[in-house]
């Protein structure tokens, strides 16, 4: 990585575009800095969604973010897949594509769920491989998510954040920092979510993601259903201070609100810095 | 170098991602799984493989392999919303977890997921598949034209300015994004009624109107989307007719003496359409998008 978050922009406070919203953004035109697209759900389709999409991108910088690649399968890398997310990426302008570190399905199945990955050197050497093959077709670097996880492997060799850095330097790729999935993830799997965030390289995070999760039962489950957590906001704040100065954005996938509640949302970040996210962290 | 802190056996990436994978996606537990013999053999290879701590190893492939329903019960819900309401939420579930132990995902979109359902509907042995199967099957026309192109739109002034040769001659192209389709159940009525929040549910043993959605009752309907507008257009079995002949490239005049002549195989009563409702009928269609163009 030559350059900070590889060149790309500071976008500033973004939310996850949904199809229930593409009315009042169009009609209103909030004032949020930009969205993150879910690339699977306008991969394939010519229709409506494509449409909508086409409009919002005139207006607005956009972000791919995917759940389809399945970087960490064992199964060969879909190029269909990687052509129309290519293909979708030219079409908006998209600024940068991520993914999530995980797999979605083996032996041409398909589960549509993140998977975790076992954090083993063998793991490490395929997806770090795969990760340089999607750069190169994509001419531009692959930004990748720390997934939240319900399981480990007991065959790990790594820990979760020691995996994910080797990951990002041997394959030189970008990282999406979630805040709310390392808050998960620590509570889940029982280790310390500070400690975690300084084994990152936080110079590669390109976008950081901040999210509501749900209290389950043992486990805490990432919903993307609520307000965020204080205790998410602590730890934003934390991973901020740290260095990861990048474009920030709000997921909320179920129990959707009215747009309003997410510029609210949005107003608790601005408010904590008092500046756009150019200026967090300095 | 790297520290080492595993005290499981080696297992590659394959196999655990096959592993776990068969573990999440078996329907109903051990009874349901291939290669392992035992439930005591299954406990002893998830406690190889998964790490417990404050959460049982079961307990946290468990939670992967009721997201994997759900997950997939939500897509169908979403692209069936009418069939759900039609069977309630206990058989809708019970319909969804069969099909998805006969249809498992293969690809890595969901968007086409559901569409063998209104087949695999027909299919089922109960007194309402017939029913269901063509609810689903308008339900699945709705999906089609949102995500199809939605091509050029017939321009109407053109057609004025034809002469009587070309009028003779004209063929219609269909929109991308324009399905036909011929129900021997009153689906598409029920689709409207369920949009007006006054659909009942065949549930409701006692009621006469789902009582009388498993009556045959012919028709048809056409279903086109036009920039965000999903039309649904309810036809007589004699438009619909007329309107296949169209959609199939007939020239225009030929399909209007066929269809007149009742050749299209629409019985005599409902082939008597007056000229003034095809008018309208046909002005509707252009109106609406229903053809791209002129071939």
């Amino acid at each position: 990585m030559k350059k900070k978050r590889f060149g790309l922009p500071q976008l500033g406070f973004g939310v996850g575009l949904r199809s229930v919203h593409y009315q009042h953004i169009l009609s209103e035109r909030p004032q949020v800095g930009w969205f993150e697209v879910l690339s699977d759900n306008y991969m394939h389709t010519r229709g409506r969604p494509l449409a909508f999409l086409d409009r919002i991108a005139e207006h607005y910088p956009v972000a791919l973010h995917g759940v389809g690649l399945s970087i960490g399968s064992s199964d060969e890398l879909d190029l269909g897949y990687l052509a129309e997310l290519r293909a979708l990426r030219d079409r908006v302008g998209a600024h940068w594509v991520s993914d999530h570190i995980c797999w979605t399905g083996v032996n041409g199945r398909h589960g549509h769920d993140l998977y975790p990955v076992p954090f083993t050197e063998e793991a490490l050497r395929h997806i770090a491989r795969r990760v340089c093959q999607v750069q190169d077709y994509l001419e531009a670097p692959l930004v990748l998510e720390n997934p939240s996880t319900y399981l480990e492997f007991k065959g790990s060799t790594l820990g979760e954040a020691e995996f994910i850095a080797a990951l990002l330097e041997e394959s030189d790729s970008g990282l999406l920092l979630d805040v709310n999935n390392v808050y998960v993830n620590a509570h889940n799997h029982g280790f310390d979510p500070l400690g975690y965030l300084r084994q990152l390289p936080l110079e590669r995070v390109v976008q950081l993601h901040i999210a509501g999760h749900s209290q389950a039962q043992g486990y805490l489950a990432d919903t993307h259903s609520a307000p965020v957590a204080d205790g998410v906001w602590d730890l934003l704040a934390e991973a901020v201070r740290l260095g990861a100065n990048a474009p920030l954005l709000l997921e909320w996938d179920a129990e959707i609100p009215e747009f309003a509640e997410l510029e609210r949302e949005l107003d608790k970040a601005k408010s904590r810095w008092g500046a756009e996210p150019a200026e967090l962290g300095s | 170098m790297r520290a080492t802190r595993s005290s499981a056996p080696a297992t590659t990436l394959h196999q655990l991602q096959s592993w776990l994978f068969q573990r999440v996606t078996e329907a109903a537990g051990p009874a349901r799984s291939e290669g392992v013999a035992t439930a005591a053999d299954r406990d002893v290879e998830l406690q190889e493989h998964v790490v417990s701590g404050n959460l049982a190893a079961s307990a946290r492939v468990e939670v992967y392999r009721h997201g994997y329903f759900a997950r997939l019960v939500e897509c169908l819900e979403d692209d069936y919303p009418a069939l759900a309401h039609a069977l309630g939420a206990a058989r809708f579930e019970a319909l969804c977890r069969d099909f998805i132990a006969l249809y498992p995902p293969a690809s890595a979109s969901l968007n086409y997921y559901g569409a063998p359902l209104a087949q695999y509907c027909g299919r089922r042995p109960e007194s309402w598949s017939a029913f269901a199967a063509e609810l689903a099957q308008l339900e699945w026309a709705v999906v089609e034209v949102i995500h199809a192109e939605e091509g050029e739109r017939l321009d109407s002034a053109a057609l004025g300015q034809l002469s009587a040769e070309q009028w003779s001659a004209l063929r219609l192209v269909p929109s991308p994004a324009l399905r036909l389709l011929r129900h021997a159940y009153p689906a598409a009525e029920y689709y409207q009624a369920f949009k007006d929040g006054s659909a009942a549910a065949l549930g409701v043993a006692a009621s006469g109107g789902a009582l009388e959605l498993l009556t045959p009752r012919a028709s048809a309907v056409a279903v086109c989307r036009r920039g965000e507008d999903v039309w649904r257009i309810r036809l007589t079995p004699a438009l619909a007719e007329l309107l296949g002949c169209l959609i199939a490239s007939a020239p225009l005049l030929a399909a209007l003496e066929r269809w007149g002549s009742g050749a299209t195989g629409v019985s005599a009563p409902d082939a008597l359409v007056a000229p003034e409702e095809l008018q309208r009928a046909f002005q509707d269609w252009v109106s609406c998008g229903l053809f791209s163009g002129i071939a």
